[in-house]
């Protein structure tokens, strides 16, 4: 029985290595500057709509972002979704996937990273980019308090399923080993996805730069700037104006007064450009 | 005075209904005229009445029927027996605020004579020539669904009008409201609120309101993506629509207290100011599509400065 367990688990690991390096090739080169994902609602009712958006931008000028695996949804109704890419201003491409969502359980539900497999540009290695996870707090009755039959009822089914998943993550663990041991014993082939985090880089640190920058040489270049990186960092497309971002809260209430602000100093007029950046600073240092 | 203000007080007269009241604001400070279409009954002919009260300004009614004639509009020369000589009667064209309710109802050349008032703000009758009120605010309504006898607009008269609005019925409690407000007396006119003179005065304020040149460039783009290939587009809109957008980005932006335009303005304006300059093919009709979700994706396609 043993022997058969190990042979299984020996076949699989030869196809999923044969299968891997031949999905590596067709992997598009891209060098992925930012990967998120963010919900537009922090708490939703049970039936609510929100949804879930995944940005990314690479470098490249690319029609559509392959291999972009969404995040395990258990708990939430698909109601559709729209994936899109255009130009980036500033170069590249911004890629965005708006996933429409339904929650069908009520508490509190983490989401985890989307995934992105390509080959990373920076050292021509086959990559999964992994998303910043996110939350979303789901109000409305929780399904076991329906129980018409009460707690006893509810307990029992707890511990089964308690019970359950132990077991299932024993079986997981120990396949995983043999697995692991297996694959050092033979000639390790070429690692067809590796595992890597690719930190997204912290939008505020530039966002403070080149806020200091603005404060310190107050130009309409400089504004600009600024509104772009804000932009950036607040989610916005491509074609969504301010009042957009408004419209749907894109970001704290904070971030959109300074982006008003600084909207304000981008556009205003040649001679005004000064003390546009003035009044901005009260909103820029918050 | 503010053009915000007179905004705020023409709110008390017409319930709801805040595009049509921008729209006539912005096209009086525009410099030009405003077509309305929607279903009788959506205080259309109120909402025209309201801003000539509002202003201290004049107001005629047209009602354009088959047999209407040019001279119904413009005026006539009429012979006075006792001094033997043509006295000219002036139409209903010479007043501030103009509204050409169903203009779709009287033939090509009765609305070309109304057309002709309002590009060159003059009108010739006989050998005199007498020039038009300022400010001078045509508004044109046209109904939707009785379509049968009536003359379509050609694109190049739709074209003369600065922007199109689609009035749409009132939400609940808009309804609510009205009827709480009016519930079967008169509404109640603001007057003089604002005067003539602060109409040409933002006029010339809006001439001079900043347009930055990535904006100006956003504007170009717009118009220029009306004419780019597209499945459901025969013709895009004309280099008089890119002014008609500025000009309508300048007066929101006057409108909202500023001395310079941003996106929002272009973005807001675009709508209105494109959807009857450009032209649908026959696809739009035969797959049921709706034309303001074409200018909608057209805008949207078009990246934000």
């Amino acid at each position: 029985m043993a022997r058969r367990a190990f042979v299984a688990a020996w076949l699989l690991a030869v196809v999923a290595a044969s299968i891997a390096p031949a999905r590596a090739q067709t992997y598009a080169t891209l060098h992925v500057r930012r990967f998120t994902m963010s919900v537009d609602r922090a708490t939703v009712a049970i039936g609510d709509q929100f949804h879930l958006t995944i940005s990314a931008h690479v470098d490249e000028k690319i029609a559509q972002l392959d291999n972009l695996t969404l995040p395990d949804l258990t708990g939430f109704d698909s109601l559709g979704d729209e994936r899109r890419c255009f130009a980036a201003a500033s170069g590249g491409s911004d890629c965005v996937e708006t996933v429409t969502l339904s929650a069908t359980i009520a508490g509190p539900r983490a989401i985890r990273g989307a995934t992105l497999d390509a080959v990373d540009a920076r050292n021509g290695k086959p990559t999964r980019f992994t998303s910043d996870g996110t939350s979303v707090y789901v109000t409305g009755p929780i399904a076991i308090g329906f129980d018409p039959l009460g707690g006893a009822f509810a307990g029992m089914i707890f511990g089964i399923v308690r019970a359950a998943t132990i077991f299932t993550l024993v079986v997981v663990a120990a396949i995983a080993l043999v697995w692991a041991f297996y694959a050092r014993r033979r000639p390790a082939p070429a690692v067809p996805v590796a595992t890597s985090y690719a930190p997204p880089p912290d939008p505020y640190v530039r966002l403070r730069e080149l806020g200091a920058v603005l404060l310190r040489e107050p130009t309409r270049a400089n504004a600009l700037r600024l509104r772009a990186a804000m932009r950036e960092a607040i989610g916005a497309r491509e074609d969504e104006t301010l009042d957009d971002l408004v419209g749907r809260n894109a970001g704290t209430t904070g971030e959109r007064n300074a982006l008003r602000a600084v909207e304000r100093a981008a556009f205003c007029e040649d001679a005004r450009v000064e003390s546009a950046v003035s009044e901005a600073e009260p909103f820029l240092l918050r | 005075m503010k053009p915000g203000a007179l905004l705020d007080a023409l709110g008390a007269t017409v319930v709801g209904q805040r595009g049509v009241l921008e729209a006539l604001l912005y096209a009086t400070i525009a410099g030009g005229h405003v077509v309305l279409e929607g279903p009788p009954g959506l205080a259309k002919t109120l909402a025209c009445r309201a801003l000539a009260s509002a202003v201290g300004g004049s107001f005629k009614r047209i009602q354009f029927t088959p047999d209407l004639l040019p001279s119904d509009i413009v005026g006539t020369r009429v012979f006075d027996q006792r001094s033997g000589d043509f006295t000219t009667a002036l139409g209903p064209i010479f007043a501030n605020v103009v509204l050409a309710d169903e203009i779709n109802r009287a033939p090509a050349k009765v609305q070309s004579a109304l057309l002709e008032g309002m590009q060159e703000r003059q009108v010739t009758i006989g050998p005199q020539t007498f020039p038009l009120p300022d400010p001078f605010l045509v508004t044109a309504t046209m109904n939707p669904l009785d379509s049968d006898g009536t003359y379509a607009l050609p694109l190049a008269q739709m074209d003369r009008f600065l922007m199109k609005i689609v009035v749409a019925y009132p939400t609940v409690e808009e309804e609510l409201s009205i009827l709480a407000r009016f519930g079967g007396a008169p509404p109640p006119m603001v007057e003089n609120v604002a005067s003539m003179d602060d109409l040409v005065r933002w006029r010339d304020e809006a001439r001079a309101i900043f347009v930055e040149p990535r904006i100006a460039r956003y504007v170009v783009a717009l118009a220029q993506a009306t004419r780019a290939p597209h499945e459901y587009v025969e013709r895009g809109a004309s280099p008089r629509a890119t002014l008609a957008l500025a000009a309508t980005a300048r007066a929101r932006a006057l409108c909202a207290g500023r001395t310079f335009v941003v996106p929002d303005d272009v973005r807001a304006s675009a709508p209105p100011v494109l959807r009857h300059r450009v032209a649908f093919n026959y696809r739009t009709l035969t797959e049921n599509v709706d034309p303001e979700s074409v200018i909608a994706a057209i805008v949207a396609g078009v990246p934000v400065p």
